[in-house]
């Protein structure tokens, strides 16, 4: 069967993928990336509750609320039902009590705040779980993966849907787009939005402007903790083939899935753990390793072994290529878009 | 269907007297086959409903020396008419227009073949043209000059549709002109239970039109 002249084979196949690793141990969760996106991208009407990028606590409900929950993506290649978020879960759009704070002569009184929030990114900040003194939480930022096996292009019959040829970038085609929305069901991140007001489904395009230009998207440039590398998975000399394949340090978010996210994360490394007394546990872990492998999977272990020993080896003044690119001494050296060695063919303006 | 020539009155409300004079078409729908969808997705994750959402339409038409009046009515306690997040949908119908019975209707025509709809969606003000030549290959236009009334009693929907006769999409004229025959089928859109696109209801056969005034 076709779809618009094209196989569904055809509408995801990409000559080169670009991709980001994001180094969870360095996520200061400041949201400046979330900032970053909302103000280049999501400031339309019908786009106020819309983050393509935001950043989660974890373990937390997230945004959309349980968003881990509502299904989608695939089982044994057999794509899985998925469900729709309703306005509230992603929090609405908030009203701010403006008026209140700058007419009112008694302003100094009167801080700026929502007057009708029940929900929205960052909701749960900081919550966590655990018990004292051994609580845990981290920061994940997240983002359209731009999946190999994208679930969303599978879920549109309007074929609006598709990766483009060059660089793997899932884009949604504004004027095909009927807003049907089985692409939001369809995505088991919930990373495609619902624009009521247009009656279309948009998303995170990647920056693809941006990358065109060999410019990094605005979510990772942007980032004080540097914990962002963009670049492409077949180019051998850049840090998302040496995090992603060579150390295999780097992994995709829920993998089971299937739908191969060119999103990777290295996993948080926890703090140590205590005992009633008070005493540090030896290799005690304070985030459950079974949580961590739910998340990103059985790599999990690989990744952490060799992210400690290669911080041992660093820490013991040995050289260690992994930790150099991590600790992102130039943060230029975190993005390797440029053409030449990427592969990309040029893109004539 | 043999379209009438319409006398003195009105059309354009659906609850208009002047329809009652109009025989009535009582068209039976069945749910579309779920494996034709054109996305992997849809045929994996959504079942094959045994019975359609609607189970029946009734249709009545006629037509003046301007225009072509079309009135849907169907049952439908929930009245959706606005779409306020992505779990929204609303209610919408469709008649479907082909030259003759060799044109696919489960297909919506193919690249040799198109139809044309006209499509009425309950949060809309003026329906649609649709255009297509194949499954997901559907355009949408305005229905330029068309105008349609709608009333929700709470139990049914009633559509009034009143289409120019020289009404045209980009696949040509609909069959409006004098002598014109064609094929026509029905779709209907139940929002509550979140159908859109090939999720419907549909009469899965054409049914000739016939237009001799």
């Amino acid at each position: 069967m076709t779809y618009g002249g094209k196989t569904f084979q055809e509408l995801i196949e990409a000559e080169h993928q670009i991709a980001m690793v994001m180094d969870l141990n360095k996520c200061l969760g400041c949201q400046t990336c979330s900032v970053a996106c909302k103000t280049l991208w999501t400031g339309d009407e019908g786009m106020t509750a819309m983050y393509w990028n935001h950043v989660d606590t974890m373990p937390g409900p997230g945004y959309p609320k349980n968003w881990q929950e509502l299904g989608g993506g695939s089982k044994d290649g057999v794509f899985q039902k998925g469900e729709l978020p309703p306005s509230e879960d992603y929090g609405g759009d908030w009203d701010f009590n403006h008026e209140d704070v700058l007419l009112n002569p008694e302003w100094n009184d009167r801080k700026l705040e929502p007057k009708n929030a029940k929900w929205g990114p960052n909701w749960a900040e900081d919550q966590g779980e655990g018990d004292y003194p051994n609580q845990y939480y981290f920061y994940l930022p997240r983002l359209c993966n731009h999946c190999t096996n994208p679930a969303c292009v599978a879920a549109c019959p309007r074929h609006a849907l598709y990766k483009r040829e060059e660089d793997g970038i899932v884009l949604l085609d504004q004027e095909r787009c009927n807003g049907y929305r089985f692409c939001i069901e369809a995505c088991p991140y919930k990373k495609i939005y619902f624009n009521a007001v247009l009656e279309k489904s948009q998303k995170c395009i990647f920056c693809y402007p941006r990358v065109e230009q060999g410019e990094a998207p605005a979510c990772a440039k942007q980032c004080p903790g540097r914990l962002r590398y963009v670049g492409f998975l077949d180019d051998t000399e850049g840090p998302i083939f040496k995090l992603v394949k060579k150390y295999k340090v780097a992994l995709p978010l829920l993998p089971d899935r299937e739908t191969e996210p060119n999103v990777f994360y290295l996993p948080p490394l926890a703090p140590p753990v205590f005992d009633e007394e008070g005493n540090l546990v030896d290799d005690g872990e304070r985030i459950p390793r079974d949580y961590l492998k739910e998340l990103f999977g059985d790599g999990v272990d690989h990744s952490i072994e060799t992210l400690r020993r290669e911080m041992t080896l660093k820490k013991a003044g040995q050289d260690s290529e992994l930790m150099d690119i991590l600790i992102a001494y130039k943060f230029e050296k975190n993005f390797k878009l440029d053409r030449e060695s990427a592969l990309l063919p040029v893109i004539q303006p | 269907m043999k379209i009438e020539r319409l006398g003195n009155g009105a059309f354009d409300d659906p609850l208009s007297r002047n329809w009652r004079g109009l025989a009535p078409l009582h068209v039976e729908l069945a749910p579309t086959p779920v494996a034709m969808a054109p996305a992997p997705y849809i045929q994996d994750a959504y079942e094959q409903p045994q019975r359609a959402s609607v189970a029946e339409c009734e249709l009545r038409a006629g037509a003046d020396g301007d225009r072509v009046y079309l009135r849907l009515r169907w049952p439908d306690p929930d009245r959706d008419d606005h779409i306020s997040d992505a779990t929204t949908f609303c209610d919408a119908a469709a008649i479907v227009f082909a030259p003759n019975e060799q044109t696919a209707l489960v297909t919506m025509g193919d690249a040799e073949h198109p139809v044309t709809a006209v499509f009425w969606r309950a949060v809309a003000a003026k329906p649609l043209l649709v255009t297509a030549r194949g499954l997901g290959s559907s355009v949408r236009e305005p229905a330029r000059g068309a105008t349609s009334t709608a009333h929700h009693d709470g139990t049914h929907w009633t559509v009034a549709l009143a289409l120019p006769r020289a009404l045209a999409g980009r696949e040509g004229a609909l069959p409006f002109a004098s002598g014109a025959s064609a094929v026509f089928s029905v779709a209907v859109w139940e929002g509550s239970r979140r159908e859109r696109a090939g999720i419907k209801s549909f009469a899965p056969t054409w049914r000739e039109w016939t237009l001799s005034t």
